[in-house]
C-alpha cells in the first residue's frame, strides 16, 4: 500500500491489512503523518475512517487544509470520522457537546464498548478502508492498560481480517515501558518519529526504515 | 402492594425467567466485546419507570449527561421517563470536574464508588433497581477491589429490597474473575455475537438463574439506535412468478403488501409466530432490484428463505444468481421449490442437482397455493438460525 510518504513508499510502503503503532512526540507530526497517508488513499478512491479521542473532527479537517492535504471533501463521502471527543468537550466547556455534524458520537474514552460499536458502524458499509486512530493515548489514560490491551487485541484482529488496515498513534514518554513494549508486540508494525534540531526524524525496522531519516511532509 | 417479581424490561427475556428476576436479587448482563449490555440496562430501567418505579443508575465511563443524551439520541425511549431516574455520577472526578449530581464519587477509589452507590440506596428506601454500567471499568481499581465493589452493591440492594443489575463486556477477562463475577450474581444473562465480517449477528440467552429457566438462545439486533428483540426478520426472495407474495400471505398470522405506483418498490410484509418467536417476513416481489434485496440483507436479515418455480427450469440461473448475494453476507438460508401442486414440478433432490445446493441446506417443496410445506421451511430456517449451523457451543466459545 502506497502511503504517499516517500521515505516509506521507498521501502516498499504499509502492508495491506495490518496495524501500525505510530509512536511519537505530543506534537502534531503523528496526525500530519496520518492525513497525509489518508489524503494519499482517499484521493485514489480509497476509503477513510478517522477515530478522535483528542481533537474534535472539525480541527482535524482544518489542520489538514492548513498543512495542504485538504480531505473535507471526502467527508461523509469516503472518509467518516467516530468523534470520541466532543461529549467530553461539551461537559468541559459547559457548551453543547456535540458539533453539528454527522459523525459517529462516542460518550468519551472509557466508553470502549461504544467506542468499538461505534467503529463497527461506521465500516458497514466500507469495504477495505483505511483507519487512523488518535489516540490510544486517551485510552490509557481513562482505562486500565490490560482492557486497552484487549481492545486493540480484539478490535485489531476484527479489523485485519475485514482487511482494513489501521495506524494507531501513541504518544511517546507518556507510558511506562511496558505498556510501550506491550502495545508493539501487539501491533504488527511500528513507526516511530522523533524531533531533532527542528526536524522530524522517522524510523521503522519492521516497514524497512532502519536509520532515523528525515521525515519530509 | 409492590411486586415480587421484577420485569427485565424485554418479554422474551422475562418469559425464559419465568416472569422475570426476583425483587432484591442480582443479575448480571454479560457481553462480549461488541454489544453494549448498557442497552439492556436502559431498556429495563425504561420499562420499570414507566411502571412509576424508581431507579438508581452508576456510570463511571461517562457523563451522567451523555447517558441521557445518547438514550435521547436513540428514539427508542421516553425521554421525560429516564429523567426520573437518579444518575449517580462516577465520571466527573474522573477528569477532575466538579460534579453536579447528587450523588458522586469525589475521590475515585473502590472504598468511595461502593459507599457513594450504599448511600444513594440507603438514602432513596422507596428505589427498586440500582444499575451499574460498563462494571469493567472498576478493573481499574485491581481485580480484588473490583469483586469487592459487586460484593458490596449486591449486599446494600438486597438488604434494601433492591435489584441490583450490572452489565459487563467481557474484553478478555482472565477467567478467575469472570467466574467469580458470575458465582455472585443470582442471575446471568449472556449477550453473544457472531461476527462474519462486519455483519454482527447477537444473541441473549440466560445461563444461571436460581429458578428453572428456559434454554434457548434469542437474536436480538443491537446498533447506534439501540436493540431491536427477538424479532428476526427473514427475507422472502426469489424470482419472478416464483410465488413470494402468496407463500408470505399463506403463512402469516397478518400481512399486507406494499406498493408504489411504477416499478421501484414493492414489498411485502408478513408476521408469523412459531414456538413462541416472532418473525417479519419480507417479500420482495416485482421486478427483482439486487440492490433492495442486498439492503435487506446486510442491515436486518436473520435468514433467507428463496422460493424457486420448481415447474421452470429458466429461473434457476436467476435464483443462483441471488443466492451468490446470499452467501456472501453468510446468512442462513433455506430453498422453498415452490409450486408442487403444479403437474410437472421437479423433485426436490433434482433441484438441489441443478442448481448444485449443498446437502446441509435445506429444501422443501412447497405449495403457496394450497400452503403445504410453507411453515416447514420456516420452522426449518429458524432453527437454522437458533440452534443449527449457529448453535449455541460455538456461541459460548465465541
Amino acid at each position: 500500500m502506497k502511503t504517499g510518504i516517500d521515505v516509506i513508499d521507498a521501502a516498499g510502503g504499509i502492508p495491506e491489512s495490518s496495524n501500525v503503532l505510530l509512536i511519537g512526540p505530543p506534537g502534531p507530526e503523528k496526525m500530519l503523518l496520518s492525513l497525509r497517508i489518508l489524503s494519499t488513499l482517499l484521493n485514489a478512491g480509497g476509503k477513510g475512517v478517522y477515530v478522535t479521542t483528542d481533537v474534535l473532527p472539525s480541527d482535524i479537517e482544518k489542520r489538514a487544509k492548513a498543512a495542504l492535504v485538504d480531505i473535507s471533501g471526502f467527508t461523509n463521502k469516503s472518509l467518516k470520522f467516530v468523534d470520541c471527543y466532543s461529549w467530553t468537550l461539551g461537559e468541559l466547556a459547559g457548551v453543547k457537546s456535540k458539533e453539528e455534524r454527522n459523525d459517529v458520537t462516542v460518550p468519551g474514552p472509557s466508553a470502549l464498548n461504544d467506542l468499538s460499536i461505534g467503529i463497527t458502524q461506521t465500516l458497514r458499509d466500507m469495504e477495505n478502508a483505511n483507519i487512523v486512530f488518535q489516540s490510544l493515548s486517551t485510552l490509557l489514560l481513562y482505562n486500565s492498560p490490560e482492557i486497552v490491551f484487549r481492545f486493540v487485541q480484539i478490535m485489531g484482529a476484527r479489523l485485519k481480517v475485514s482487511g482494513m488496515t489501521t495506524i494507531l498513534h501513541c504518544e511517546a514518554q507518556m507510558h511506562d515501558e511496558k505498556t510501550v513494549t506491550t502495545l508493539k508486540h501487539l501491533t504488527d508494525h511500528v513507526i516511530e518519529l522523533k524531533t531533532e534540531d527542528g526536524k522530524t526524524m522517522v524510523q521503522s525496522m519492521t516497514l524497512g526504515v532502519k536509520e532515523w531519516t528525515e521525515l519530509i511532509l | 402492594m409492590a411486586e415480587l417479581i421484577v420485569s427485565t424490561g424485554i418479554a422474551k427475556l422475562d418469559e425464559m425467567l419465568g416472569g422475570g428476576v426476583r425483587k432484591g436479587a442480582s443479575i448480571l448482563f454479560l457481553s462480549s466485546p461488541g454489544i453494549d449490555p448498557s442497552i439492556f440496562l436502559l431498556q429495563m430501567a425504561h420499562h420499570n419507570l414507566a411502571k412509576q418505579s424508581k431507579c438508581l443508575y452508576y456510570t463511571e465511563t461517562r457523563f451522567p449527561k451523555a447517558v441521557m443524551e445518547k438514550t435521547h439520541e436513540m428514539k427508542l425511549w421516553s425521554k421525560n421517563l429516564l429523567e426520573n431516574m437518579e444518575l449517580l455520577d462516577g465520571f466527573s472526578a474522573k477528569v477532575g470536574l466538579p460534579s453536579r449530581m447528587k450523588y458522586a464519587v469525589k475521590k475515585m477509589d473502590a472504598k468511595n464508588v461502593s459507599a457513594v452507590i450504599d448511600v444513594a440506596i440507603k438514602e432513596n428506601k422507596d428505589n427498586e433497581i440500582i444499575f451499574f454500567e460498563n462494571f469493567e471499568s472498576t478493573l481499574g481499581y485491581g481485580e480484588k477491589q473490583a469483586i469487592g465493589i459487586a460484593n458490596s452493591i449486591i449486599l446494600s440492594s438486597m438488604s434494601n429490597q433492591a435489584t441490583a443489575v450490572v452489565g459487563l463486556t467481557n474484553w478478555d477477562l482472565s477467567e478467575g474473575f469472570i467466574d467469580k463475577i458470575k458465582e455472585m450474581f443470582d442471575y446471568v444473562v449472556r449477550l453473544s455475537s457472531i461476527e462474519e465480517k462486519f455483519l454482527m449477528r447477537n444473541y441473549f440467552f440466560v445461563e444461571k438463574s436460581p429458578q428453572r429457566f428456559m434454554h434457548m438462545v434469542v437474536p436480538f439486533r443491537q446498533g447506534m439506535d439501540g436493540i431491536g428483540v427477538y424479532v428476526p426478520k427473514i427475507l422472502i426472495t426469489g424470482p419472478f412468478h416464483s410465488g413470494k407474495s402468496s407463500f408470505i400471505h399463506k403463512i402469516s398470522t397478518r400481512a399486507v403488501s406494499v406498493d408504489r405506483i411504477g416499478t421501484t418498490i414493492a414489498l411485502d410484509h408478513g408476521y408469523i409466530d412459531y414456538s413462541g418467536l416472532g418473525a417479519d417476513l419480507f417479500g420482495t416481489p416485482g421486478q427483482e432490484r439486487f440492490e433492495f434485496m442486498l439492503d435487506i440483507l446486510k442491515k436486518d436479515a436473520f435468514g433467507v428463505i428463496l422460493l424457486v418455480d420448481s415447474t421452470d427450469t429458466t429461473t434457476f440461473d436467476r435464483a443462483k444468481e441471488m443466492l451468490r448475494h446470499v452467501r456472501k453476507e453468510a446468512i442462513p438460508y433455506a430453498i422453498a421449490a415452490n409450486k408442487k401442486d403444479v403437474p410437472g414440478a421437479m423433485p426436490v433432490e433434482e433441484i438441489r442437482k441443478r442448481m448444485q445446493i449443498p446437502d446441509e441446506v435445506p429444501i422443501i417443496a412447497t405449495s403457496a397455493v394450497t400452503g403445504e410445506g410453507c411453515l416447514d421451511v420456516v420452522k426449518k430456517l429458524v432453527d437454522l438460525v437458533i440452534e443449527g449451523k449457529i448453535g449455541r457451543k460455538k456461541i459460548e466459545a465465541g
